[in-house]
C-alpha cells in the first residue's frame, strides 16, 4: 500500500471533485472535501516518515519507467512541503462550512468545495512530481481553481482582483510552460532526473540560460515576489475567508517549493548560482520584498490587506533564504516556509472570524475586540508576536536560522534589511493591536455579535497553536528543514 | 530552399500581421477574428511541420470553439475597447519587446529546424515512442500512444483543466441549480432563434448537423489510427450543438442536451478517467497502467485504457464547452 | 506531361486566377455586399477549381473521395454562410451600394462592415 502512496494523496483529492459535483450537496461536498483532505494528510504523514527512514520514493504512473513515462519522486523535500499543504488543507475543510454558509450562496456551496478539492490536487501535484511539464499541468489546475475560489468574494472587488490574478497567473504559467519547452529542446526529455543529468554539459547555452529566465520569472510571479506581487494583496484580500485561508498559506509557498526544485534539482545550483548571477539578484529582490511589502502592510486600513501584504514582505524572507543556496540558507527557507503558512493560515483564519462577527475587517471596526471577543484577540496577538518573530513562536525561529545562514553568509546589508522589517512588522502588528485593546468600542455594536463558530475556533487555534508549538519545541521542525535543504542540495533526485 | 519554406515564410508573415492587427484594433469583434485567424494559420503551420494531431486541436477550439466565446463575451459587453492612454501602454510594449529579445536571443542557441541530430531526436525517450510504441501499446498513431498511455497522467491532468475551467464558469455564471419550474422565465430576453426567412440557414445546418455529429464520433474512435482523439472531438461535437443553438435558439438546444445532463456529463468524463486510474490499482498495477486490465493480453489492455480514457476526455470536453457556451448564451439573457 | 496533368494544371490555374481576383474584389469593391460577393467566388469557384485540380493529380482513391466530400461540403457550407452573412447585414439595415451616392454610401458601409 505505502508504495501506492505518492499518487494516492493526489488521485485521491483529484477523484474527489467530481464526485463533489456529481452529488450536488453542500454537506456531501463538505465531507467528500474533508475525508480527501485527511486523506492526503495522511498519506503525505506515512510518506514523510517513510522517507525519513527508508530515502526517496519513486513511483513511475502507468508503470512506464523514468524518463519513458511520468515519475513522483517523494524526498524529504517534497514530503516536507506535500505534510504542509495537505495539513493547511484539514485545517481550511474544519474551518470551511460555517464561514462559506456566511459568505456564498448556499447553491454554489458544493461547486466550491470541488474547488477546494481541485486546488488542493494541483499543488499537491506540483510538489509531488518528478517531471518538468507534469509540474506545468498541476499549475494549471491550482491556478484555474484559485482565481475561481478568489472570484466568489463578497464584494464586487474579488472578481478584478481574480482577474487581475488571472492575467498575471497565466502569464507567470505560460512563462514556465515555455521555460519547459526550452528546456526540452536542447535535451529531448521531460523527467527531472534525466533533466538533471544532462543539463550540465550544456551550461553557457543560451536556450537553457533563457530557460532559467523564464522559469524563474514565471514562478516568481506565481510566488508574488517582490516588483511581481501585484496581484496578490487584493487576490489575498477579497477572496473569501475560507480560500483566503487555504491559499495565503499554501499558494504561494508551493511556487516557491516548484522554483527551488527547478533551480536545484533540475537546472542544477552550479548553472542557476554559479554560472548566472541569480544568487545576487535574489538577494536584492528578497530584501526589496521584505522592506516594501511590510512598509506597505502599515499603511492599510483593512485587516486582511495588512495580511496580505504582510505576506508580500515574508515572502521576501524565503526569497532571500534560497537566495544564499547554501544548506543553513535553504534550511531556513523550509523553516518559514512552514513557520509563516501556519501563522499566516491562522491569521487569515481570525481575519474571518473577524469578518463572520462584525461583517467586516476595516482596522476601524476591531475596536473593543480585546474585550468582546477575547479569544479571537489573543490568536491575532500570538499570531502577530509570529509575523514580529518573537522569541517562542515559530516565526523566531525562521528568522534566527534566517539570520544565521545571513551571518554565515556575510551579508550584513540583508541582515540589517531583515531587523528593518520586523521593526515594520511591529508597527503593522502594533496598529492591529492597539485599535483592538485601547481603542473604545462603538456602543451598539456590542450586542449584535454571534459568537465564534466552534469548528472555525477549533481551526484557527490549530493553526496558531502548532505554529506556537513549533516554535517552543523547534527541534522537529527544524530536523525536518535541514533534511529538506539536504535533499534538494546533496543527490539531488 | 524547398517550397515548403517559401510556405512557411508566407504563413509566418501573416502570422505576424495579424498579431500586429489583433495588438493595434480596437473594435473587438474584429480582434475576435482575427485571433480566429492567428489560431487558424497557426494550425496551416503545426500541419506543415507534420503535428496533425496539435494543429487539428488548434483549429477546432483556437479558430473555432475560442471565436464562439469571444463572441458570447462581446454579446455581454461593449465591443469597442476602452482607450489606453498610451504612456499606460508603454511599459506593456517594454515588457513584450524585451520578452521577444529573450525568445530571439534563446533561439540563437536552439537546434536547427528540422535537424536530424537534435537532442530531442538523439533521445532513447524519441527512439523508443517510435520504435517501440506498436508492440508496447499497438497503436498506429504514436501521437494517441505518448498522450493517452506514457504520459497519460500529463492528460487526466488536461482533462482536469477543463473541468475546472468549466467548474469555474458554472460557478461564477450559471445559477447553482436550474430555475425552478415555479420561476417564471424571462421569456422576451431569450435570444430569438433566427428569423423564418432564413430558411437556408436552417435547412442546410440541419443536413450538415448528422454529418458534423458523426465526424465527431469518427475523430473519437479513430484517433488509434489517425490524428484525433477526445479532446479535437468534443470540441466537434459540442460545436455541432453550438450550431443548432445558434441557429434554432438556446431553447431548442437546451431541449436537446440540458444543462442538468451537462452538469453530470462534465464530471462523469473526469471520473471514467480517473476510475481507469484507480481500476487499474485496483488490479494490481501503477495508476493507469493499462497492461494489467487485461490479464493475458497486456497490448489488449492498452486498447481498452486508451479507449475508455479517450472516452472520459471526450465526455468532458464536450460537456464543459457546452457549458461555456450555454453559461455565456443564458447571462446574455438576462439582461 | 500526360493529359491529366495538362487538365489539372489548367484548373489550379484557373482556380489561382479565381483566388486573385476574388481577393482583388474583396480589397477594392465599394460596399460591403460587392465586397461578400467577391469572397464568396474565393470559396466557391476558386476552391472547387482547386480541389478537382488537385483530385486530378492524386493517384491514392481514398484520397480522391476524401477530395470529393470536402468539395461537397463546402459547397454546402460556404455558400450558406455567404447568404447568412448578406442576410444578416440587409436585416441590420445595411443598404446596398447604390451608383447615386458613391460617396456617402462608402463611408458608411466601410464602417458598419467591422
Amino acid at each position: 500500500m505505502i508504495a501506492h502512496l505518492p499518487i494516492l494523496q493526489v488521485a485521491l483529492p483529484l477523484l474527489a471533485a467530481p464526485l463533489c459535483v456529481l452529488l450536488r450537496s453542500a454537506r456531501a461536498a463538505w465531507w467528500i472535501y474533508l475525508l480527501a483532505s485527511v486523506a492526503a494528510f495522511g498519506s503525505a504523514l506515512l510518506l514523510a516518515s517513510s522517507v525519513a527512514t527508508h530515502g526517496p520514493l519513486h513511483y513511475a504512473v502507468g508503470n512506464w519507467a523514468p524518463p519513458f513515462g511520468i515519475a513522483y519522486v517523494i524526498d524529504a523535500a517534497n514530503a516536507f512541503v506535500l505534510v504542509l499543504v495537505s495539513g493547511i488543507a484539514v485545517a481550511t475543510a474544519i474551518y470551511a462550512p460555517r464561514s462559506i454558509a456566511a459568505e456564498i450562496d448556499p447553491q454554489r456551496v458544493y461547486l466550491y468545495y470541488a474547488c477546494l478539492c481541485l486546488c488542493l490536487t494541483g499543488l499537491l501535484g506540483i510538489v509531488a512530481t518528478g517531471d518538468a511539464f507534469n509540474v506545468f499541468v498541476f499549475l494549471e489546475i491550482s491556478s484555474l481553481s484559485s482565481y475561481a475560489l478568489i472570484a466568489l468574494g463578497k464584494r464586487r472587488q474579488a472578481l478584478l482582483a481574480a482577474f487581475r490574478y488571472l492575467v498575471m497567473g497565466t502569464l507567470g504559467g505560460t512563462f514556465v510552460l515555455i521555460g519547459i519547452g526550452l528546456a526540452y529542446a536542447v535535451t529531448g526529455t521531460l523527467n527531472m532526473a534525466d533533466l538533471a543529468q544532462r543539463l550540465p554539459a550544456l551550461y553557457g547555452n543560451r536556450t537553457l540560460t533563457a530557460a532559467v529566465g523564464f522559469v524563474s520569472v514565471g514562478l516568481a510571479i506565481k510566488a508574488a515576489v517582490f516588483p511581481l506581487h501585484a496581484w496578490l494583496p487584493s487576490a489575498y484580500a477579497e477572496a473569501p475567508s475560507a480560500a483566503g485561508v487555504f491559499l495565503s498559506a499554501t499558494g504561494t509557498k508551493v511556487a516557491i517549493y516548484a522554483f527551488l526544485r527547478f533551480a536545484f534539482g533540475i537546472f542544477g545550483a552550479g548553472l542557476v548560482f554559479g554560472h548566472l548571477p541569480m544568487s545576487a539578484l535574489i538577494l536584492i529582490v528578497g530584501t526589496a520584498a521584505m522592506l516594501a511589502g511590510a512598509a506597505i502592510a502599515c499603511y492599510q486600513d483593512d485587516l486582511k490587506r495588512i495580511l496580505a501584504w504582510s505576506s508580500v514582505g515574508q515572502i521576501g524572507y524565503i526569497v532571500v533564504g534560497l537566495g544564499l543556496a547554501s544548506q543553513q540558507g535553504l534550511s531556513a527557507a523550509f523553516l518559514h516556509i512552514s513557520a509563516h503558512a501556519l501563522i499566516k493560515g491562522g491569521l487569515f483564519a481570525t481575519a474571518g472570524i473577524v469578518a463572520l462577527r462584525l461583517g467586516t475587517t476595516r482596522i476601524d471596526a476591531l475596536a473593543g475586540l480585546a474585550r468582546s471577543a477575547p479569544a479571537v484577540f489573543v490568536a491575532l496577538l500570538l499570531g502577530g508576536l509570529g509575523l514580529i518573530g518573537v522569541p517562542l513562536t515559530a516565526g523566531f525561529v525562521s528568522k534566527w536560522a534566517l539570520v544565521m545562514a545571513l551571518i554565515e553568509a556575510d551579508q550584513w546589508a540583508v541582515i540589517a534589511a531583515v531587523l528593518l522589517s520586523s521593526l515594520l512588522a511591529l508597527v503593522y502588528v502594533g496598529r492591529i493591536i492597539e485599535v483592538a485593546w485601547f481603542r473604545e468600542p462603538p456602543l451598539l455594536a456590542d450586542t449584535a455579535q454571534p459568537s465564534t463558530p466552534a469548528p472555525m475556533a477549533l481551526a484557527m487555534w490549530g493553526l496558531v497553536g502548532v505554529s506556537l508549538v513549533a516554535g517552543v519545541y523547534a527541534a522537529p521542525l527544524s530536523r525536518a528543514a535541514t533534511a529538506a535543504a539536504a535533499a534538494l542540495l546533496g543527490t539531488a533526485p | 530552399m524547398n517550397g515548403f519554406v517559401w510556405i512557411d515564410i508566407v504563413l509566418f508573415t501573416i502570422l505576424a500581421a495579424t498579431a500586429v492587427g489583433l495588438a493595434r484594433t480596437r473594435q473587438l469583434f474584429a480582434a475576435a477574428m482575427l485571433s480566429g485567424l492567428f489560431s487558424l494559420t497557426s494550425a496551416c503551420i503545426f500541419v506543415l511541420q507534420d503535428a496533425v494531431d496539435v494543429a487539428f486541436t488548434e483549429a477546432a477550439v483556437g479558430a473555432g470553439m475560442t471565436t464562439v466565446l469571444f463572441l458570447g463575451t462581446l454579446a455581454l459587453t461593449r465591443s469597442r475597447e476602452k482607450v489606453t492612454p498610451p504612456r499606460r501602454s508603454i511599459p506593456a510594449a517594454l515588457i513584450a519587446i524585451f520578452t521577444g529579445g529573450v525568445l530571439i536571443y534563446a533561439s540563437t542557441d536552439m537546434p536547427p529546424f528540422a535537424a536530424a541530430d537534435t537532442p530531442v531526436q538523439q533521445h532513447p525517450l524519441t527512439q523508443r515512442f517510435l520504435d517501440d510504441s506498436m508492440t508496447e501499446i499497438g497503436v498506429p498513431n504514436v501521437v494517441t500512444s505518448v498522450l493517452a498511455s506514457y504520459r497519460g497522467y500529463d492528460t487526466l491532468g488536461e482533462t482536469v483543466v477543463v473541468f475546472t475551467a468549466a467548474i469555474a464558469v458554472l460557478m461564477l455564471l450559471g445559477r447553482g441549480r436550474p430555475a425552478t419550474s415555479a420561476e417564471p422565465k424571462p421569456r422576451e430576453a431569450l435570444p430569438q432563434p433566427i428569423q423564418h426567412d432564413q430558411r437556408v440557414l436552417r435547412v442546410v445546418s440541419k443536413l450538415m448537423l448528422p454529418f458534423i455529429l458523426l465526424f465527431a464520433l469518427y475523430v473519437q474512435f479513430h484517433g488509434d489510427y489517425g490524428p484525433g482523439g477526445g479532446f479535437q472531438a468534443g470540441v466537434i461535437f459540442a460545436s455541432g450543438l453550438i450550431l443548432y443553438a445558434l441557429v434554432f435558439g438556446l431553447d431548442a438546444a437546451r431541449a436537446a442536451v440540458s444543462p442538468a445532463a451537462l452538469r453530470r456529463m462534465v464530471p462523469l468524463g473526469v471520473l471514467i478517467y480517473a476510475g481507469v486510474g484507480f481500476a487499474t490499482l485496483l488490479l494490481g498495477g501503477a495508476f493507469l497502467d493499462y497492461n494489467v486490465l487485461d490479464a493475458h493480453d497486456p497490448a489488449h489492455g492498452q486498447h481498452l485504457g486508451i479507449l475508455l480514457v479517450e472516452l472520459g476526455v471526450g465526455i468532458t470536453v464536450t460537456a464543459a464547452m457546452l457549458m461555456l457556451f450555454y453559461s455565456f448564451a443564458a447571462r446574455g439573457v438576462g439582461r | 506531361m500526360s493529359p491529366l496533368e495538362w487538365i489539372s494544371n489548367l484548373l489550379l490555374g484557373a482556380g489561382l486566377l479565381c483566388l486573385f481576383t476574388g481577393a482583388l474584389g474583396l480589397y477594392r469593391l465599394p460596399d460591403f455586399y460587392s465586397r461578400t460577393h467577391a469572397a464568396s467566388i474565393i470559396d466557391t469557384a476558386a476552391a472547387a477549381l482547386v480541389v478537382v485540380g488537385l483530385a486530378l493529380r492524386s493517384d491514392s482513391f481514398a484520397t480522391i473521395v476524401r477530395l470529393l466530400l470536402i468539395l461537397l461540403f463546402m459547397f454546402f457550407t460556404s455558400p450558406t454562410a455567404s447568404h447568412a452573412l448578406a442576410q444578416a447585414a440587409l436585416q441590420d439595415g445595411l443598404r446596398p451600394w447604390l451608383a447615386k451616392r458613391p460617396r456617402k454610401t462608402r463611408a458608411r458601409s466601410g464602417g458598419a462592415a467591422e
